[in-house]
């Protein structure tokens, strides 16, 4: 049973291997007594069927209701974080859950919305090793009764080339086992850097809308958009807006007012890097 | 889409419920009996506050909206537009 | 018979505050399993205990109902866009079941989670309604063409149509049976008792005996049986205040089931609302009629225990497939039967969700 922060989560498995995945990356969240309340209750267990295929399979169950296709074992961890996202989407309307990486400096936050080939997680990855702290990878958890972005700072996943990237900065970062995808390639869950963890309940302001976009040996760029073009197209990339309904619109259009909004494209990881130190000091300066 | 007369009658649909945030020339207007959030010029909420005062006519609306002489056949126009998108939205029918 | 949790909560609400976090869990996960996590939450909330409960399980409650809220303003935003369209057609519109209670304010609707609405219209202007409905932004779900075939020779309703933009479903009823059904209770008379519609729409809805009528034999003649927990709640909390209302409602609700031939499933229905959920009126015996009642009441009670407990454990499904056959044989001749099993059978898919569909 571990405090993740806005929620409480019980996992549960039979499959040691999985435990022990798990453990690397979630280290360092407390463990609550057992007897505590669960926001979100998991369990990874072995596949059904054919004997020889299901030792070699997890499946998942929320609250005991099986969820999605049984996935081979090394990728058991990253169906646990696929399940949880489903799961919170489906349940936490405290919050306006937008679809975004969010990272935090001096208690200013910039959202990273997640539209595809964004490379959000990879950006967020990244400033999560240089001075800025995750608030979280897949949900911007903005609080609908204080506009405040809530950190969710779980593992992250990392895919591909990205991997190596990371590491590159960050040559301590610890994973779990590398699991070969198909068709997307190697893929990993990533232990939160930091002191994302110890500071879970600590609230942050929005301050930027930043749409990013990675292309190959581009040079940085930098594009403001309107607060209404910010606004649709964050709209259009959550997952409970049209349920909050009044105070949706709230939360968002407040969260707008107060940010500044861009599109960011880079090449050059050292670019972005350094594009968002400048953000933060011209706001210092502000 | 019927064609909008100069006999044709709007009226606001609810717009003391209506929530919204302008930001330079545009608007984005949300409409609690329907759930739906709209994006509009922010002159939509002009529009709108002057069918607040009952329903009105294009050239009963002009008025309201303290038009100058000069830009009537343009606004006339730009107004029969700008209605039917309302009324598309919802935020605005006929009588 | 010890009671599931759920269901001595909803029946003594002060027990909420005495329960523990794990029990908490145990109680909050039931509730989602049968959908009824709002109405549990509505129910506490009345009852004033919310305040006293863990905090872990406040925040799934308060949760809950903001998406049932969602919902059911969804409903009366989809009646109104409905009554637009279909206003000049006919002075005869008739909201069913959740739409009608939230038009109505009953108790029954309070926390409720669904975003269909059903309407019934004559069956001489099904055509029409049909045809402006489809003029007006709806379109026919995509069926196979032998579902298609099967809703219009064989049911009550028209094949569900769903509105392209807020893609919200309406079914369409002439009847409240199907028409291959042996029981066909008089759709006339329960069109001359219907009444406007209490929130001033230009709805009207079912006499209050005829709401619980058509809940009970759609939740206890009807194939659906998909809520049995929910469908014994809906006829408990519609008697329960419609006889609050009015003392001689028992009574009204007897002959009314009696004239229309629904004396059966009715009787399912009340005995199973008195038995989970406490006695509603001496007027209602609690022993069934006859030893084929007596089985029928044992399903239908092994049904709500197996809806409250987790699919986890695989090997319950062979009880869900003997109580659709009952259902479906009580409604259509054999022949019919057989051949619908066969293409249902045969179409059948099970895949409840795609990993990658968040979480990428």
């Amino acid at each position: 049973m571990l405090d993740l922060g806005p929620i409480t989560l019980r996992v549960r498995s039979d499959i040691p291997a999985v435990l022990d995945g798990l453990m690397r990356v979630y280290r360092d969240f407390p463990v609550l007594p057992p007897d505590r309340f669960a926001d979100v209750s998991l369990e990874l267990r072995h596949g059904t069927g054919l004997r020889r295929f299901a030792r070699k399979q997890a499946q998942l169950f929320v609250d005991g209701e099986p969820l999605f296709f049984p996935v081979a074992l090394p990728l058991a961890p990253v169906l646990m974080e696929w399940g949880m996202n489903w799961v919170v989407s489906l349940r936490e309307h405290a919050y306006l859950l937008v679809h975004a990486s969010v990272v935090e400096r001096e208690g200013k936050a910039a959202i990273l919305p997640a539209l595809p080939g964004s490379g959000k997680s990879t950006l967020a990855g990244l400033l999560s090793m240089s001075g800025w702290r995750l608030l979280s990878d897949e949900f911007g958890m903005l609080e609908v009764s204080t506009g405040a972005l809530r950190p969710f700072p779980r593992p992250f996943s990392l895919k591909g080339t990205s991997i190596a990237a990371v590491r590159a900065i960050a040559p301590q970062m610890e994973t779990t086992e590398t699991y070969e995808h198909p068709e997307d390639g190697p893929m990993v869950l990533v232990r939160p850097a930091g002191d994302a963890v110890a500071r879970r309940n600590e609230r942050a302001e929005p301050r930027w809308i930043v749409f990013p976009t990675y292309k190959a040996g581009a040079s940085l760029a930098v594009t403001p958009i309107s607060k209404t073009d910010a606004f649709f197209e964050v709209q259009d990339d959550t997952f409970n807006y049209f349920m909050l309904r009044e105070a949706g619109f709230e939360a968002l259009a407040s969260m707008v007012d107060r940010c500044r909004c861009m599109r960011l494209t880079y090449g050059r990881t050292e670019d972005a890097l350094s594009f968002f130190d400048r953000l933060l000091a011209e706001e210092r300066v502000a | 889409m019927n064609q909008v007369s100069p006999e044709s009658l709007f009226a606001a649909v609810s717009p003391r419920q209506l929530l919204w945030r302008e930001w330079d020339d545009e608007a984005a207007i949300f409409n609690p009996a329907s759930g739906s959030t709209h994006r509009a010029p922010s002159a939509a909420l002009d529009v709108l506050d002057a069918l607040a005062d009952g329903p009105a006519t294009i050239d009963q609306l002009i008025e309201r909206l303290e038009q100058p002489a000069a830009e009537q056949a343009r606004m006339r126009e730009w107004l029969g537009m700008l209605l039917s998108q309302l009324e598309q939205a919802g935020l605005v029918e006929r009588r | 018979m010890t009671r599931p949790l759920l269901v001595r909560v909803w029946r003594e609400p002060a027990l909420a505050t005495q329960l523990g976090e794990p029990l908490w869990e145990q109680l909050v996960a039931e509730a989602r399993r049968t959908q009824l996590l709002g109405r549990l939450a509505a129910r506490l909330e009345d009852a004033g205990v919310l305040p006293h409960i863990p905090r872990g399980a406040q925040k799934a409650l308060a949760s809950e109902r903001v998406l049932a809220d969602h919902e059911a303003r969804v409903i009366r935003w989809e009646a109104t866009c409905l009554a637009r369209v279909l206003a000049d057609l006919s002075d005869d519109l008739i909201l069913l079941k959740g739409a009608a209670y939230m038009a109505e304010a009953l108790q029954v609707s309070r926390g409720r989670l669904s975003s269909d609405v059903d309407i019934l219209v004559p069956r001489e202007r099904l055509d029409a309604v049909e045809q402006a409905l489809l003029a007006h932004g709806w379109a026919h779900v995509k069926l196979e063409p032998y579902d298609q075939l099967y809703y219009r020779q064989w049911t009550h309703e028209l094949p569900p149509l769903q509105h392209t933009e807020r893609e919200t479903f309406v079914d369409v009823h002439h009847a409240i049976l199907p028409i291959t059904s042996r029981l066909q209770p008089d759709v006339a008379r329960l069109r001359a008792r219907a009444r406007p519609a209490a929130d001033g729409s230009q709805w009207k809805v079912l006499a209050p005996e005829h709401m619980v009528i058509h809940s009970a034999v759609h939740g206890f003649h009807d194939g659906e049986l998909t809520s049995p927990l929910g469908d014994i709640l809906d006829i408990h909390q519609l008697v329960a205040e419609f006889t609050a209302r009015d003392a001689a409602f028992p009574s009204t609700l007897l002959e009314e089931g009696q004239r229309l031939g629904v004396q059966v499933p009715l009787g399912h229905a009340l005995r199973a609302a008195s038995r989970w959920l406490g006695a509603l009126h001496p007027a209602f015996d609690p022993a069934p009629p006859s030893a084929q009642a007596r089985l029928v009441d044992a399903a239908v009670d092994a049904m709500v225990v197996r809806s409250l407990s987790a699919t986890g454990t695989i090997g319950t499904s062979a009880a869900g497939l003997g109580l659709y056959m009952r259902s479906h044989w009580l409604k259509m001749p054999p022949v019919l039967l057989a051949r619908h099993l066969t293409v249902k059978l045969l179409s059948k898919r099970k895949v409840t969700g795609r990993p990658d569909l968040v979480g990428r």
